[in-house]
């Protein structure tokens, strides 16, 4: 509403001439004006309340003010009249002065408790991203620690194959795969001297986890175990095998490889995975 | 100089009016009764000018002291005078009145809700008393000789009669803009010509 508009709704007001929506809107404006605005419509409307006075005065007749007195009389006797006089509302304004204080104090109080609700709220939530980072960094490092001991272990075990590679003298016996898994095949490479072998897989089945690979190593007929392993997947695997009982190729008839009952047994009870023989 | 002493006089008045009304607000039936001899004459007379029934006028006004004897106790004398709130209460009475005879929808008259958020100055008037009626009917006499008989006649239908501006752009047969402006211009013209004279 623009100061022209505000100033011609004052002189309807006074008038009693605003209504409807105008009258509504102008009642909402009323409560958010300034000073200067209402300063003005008191003016006006003290004016317009002074139009009476240009009407010549009649008396009402006595009887006017006889009968209002036996009704004030009637209701204060039937002791209503407080009564009314605190439950009637629909009456002039009740001029009274506004306190601000307490009405300031609460808007404070609710904005420094929506204020420090919402800092909190967000703190959490960083905090709660920050527990999750630390989380992940941490499953992270786990990792990396796997991974770095996994490295070792692959290091160590190459650094043994390159001490079997690097001996003076070493033996290779190629093995195949047999008729349960003939895709399969590998090799052992060993040091006679030092009774030390490094055992070359790939394609073997994965075991199951109630069962081992078991290596044996064939003398005349008697197969002598050289040791368990398990494979989970079908790439090359190696395996350093130590104390090798008959590391001599003349006595050796072939080494071979069986499924077997987990942690091996002393004699071969499964299928023969593969099997090879020492050239001579 | 009359006026000057014309203002100490009303400034006076007031204290004694509220006075007035606080010990009506106690329950004093005669203190009813004096307030009854100040300000009946001019409410009478303002009623019967709206509903123009002199059975109606009384009625109307048993009914605005009634109101008085039941409410004094609401009156703040920190935010106005008693004459405007005397006033005023007759002024929407006698005009609810008016409209419910001719079971015209109009809204409300003056809203008295949000009058309590006016400054001061709204009710600083106080015109009543002996010693300040005729100087203030005098007063308002000859501002409103100022104004043009348009003005007064829209200003005249608005507050005596209660017409909406629509109904008064259609009896007078002029557009709404131009009662919208005869009576800002009358209301403004009356306004400038009682402060001038107030100095």
């Amino acid at each position: 509403m623009t100061n022209e508009e505000f100033i011609q709704n004052c002189h309807d007001y006074a008038l009693g001439s605003l209504e409807g929506k105008d009258l509504a809107e102008f009642q909402t404006y009323l409560r958010t004006a300034n000073k200067d605005e209402l300063t003005q419509l008191a003016e006006i409307l003290s004016t317009a309340s002074l139009l009476p006075l240009t009407l010549e005065r009649k008396a009402p007749p006595p009887h006017v003010k006889e009968e209002l007195m036996k009704k004030i009389q009637l209701s204060a006797r039937a002791g209503d009249s407080v009564q009314r006089r605190t439950f009637e509302p629909d009456v002039l304004p009740v001029p009274h002065k506004r306190s601000w204080l307490p009405f300031g104090v609460t808007t404070v109080i609710v904005v420094m408790v929506i204020g420090f609700s919402f800092y909190v709220f967000k703190l959490m939530g960083t905090i709660e991203q920050q527990n999750q980072r630390l989380v992940g960094v941490q499953t992270e490092k786990q990792q990396l620690a796997t991974q770095i001991v996994a490295l070792k272990n692959e290091l160590s075990r190459k650094e043994e194959m390159l001490k079997v590679l690097s001996s003076k003298r070493i033996e290779i016996t190629v093995m195949n795969g047999l008729d349960v898994n003939p895709v399969g095949y590998g090799k052992i490479i060993w040091d006679p001297e030092k009774k030390t072998a490094i055992l070359q897989v790939s394609n073997l089945p994965a075991v199951p986890t109630d069962k081992d690979y078991q290596l044996w190593v064939i003398k005349g007929k008697q197969p002598i175990s050289a040791g368990v392993f398990a494979v989970s997947n079908n790439e090359p695997n190696f395996f350093k095998i130590t104390n090798l009982a008959v590391t001599e190729p003349k006595e050796i008839a072939a080494f071979a490889i069986t499924l077997e009952p987990k942690g091996g047994v002393p004699a071969p009870t499964g299928a023969m995975y593969m099997a090879g023989s020492p050239k001579l | 100089m009359f006026l000057l002493a014309l203002i100490e006089a009303q400034v006076k008045r007031n204290e004694e009016d509220a006075r007035l009304l606080r010990t009506i607000a106690g329950g004093d039936q005669a203190a009813l009764g004096r307030l009854y001899d100040i300000y009946s004459s001019l409410v009478y007379t303002m009623v019967l000018r709206i509903v123009k029934s002199s059975d109606e006028a009384e009625d109307l006004v048993q009914e605005v002291f009634m109101q008085i004897w039941n409410k004094a106790k609401l009156f703040s004398e920190t935010k106005g005078s008693v004459y405007t709130w005397v006033m005023t209460i007759a002024r929407r009475k006698a005009i609810d009145r008016l409209r419910s005879q001719e079971y015209v929808h109009r809204g409300s008259s003056l809203d008295d809700e949000h009058a309590q958020d006016l400054p001061d100055a709204a009710y600083t008037t106080n015109p009543l008393h002996a010693e300040m009626s005729s100087e203030y009917e005098g007063l308002m006499r000859s501002g409103l000789a100022l104004l043009s008989v348009d003005q007064r006649t829209v200003i005249e239908l608005s507050y005596f009669d209660g017409y909406t501006q629509d109904q008064i752009a259609k009896k007078v047969d002029v557009p709404l803009g131009t009662v919208k402006t005869r009576m800002r211009q009358g209301l403004m013209r009356l306004r400038e010509y009682l402060k001038e004279r107030m100095k």
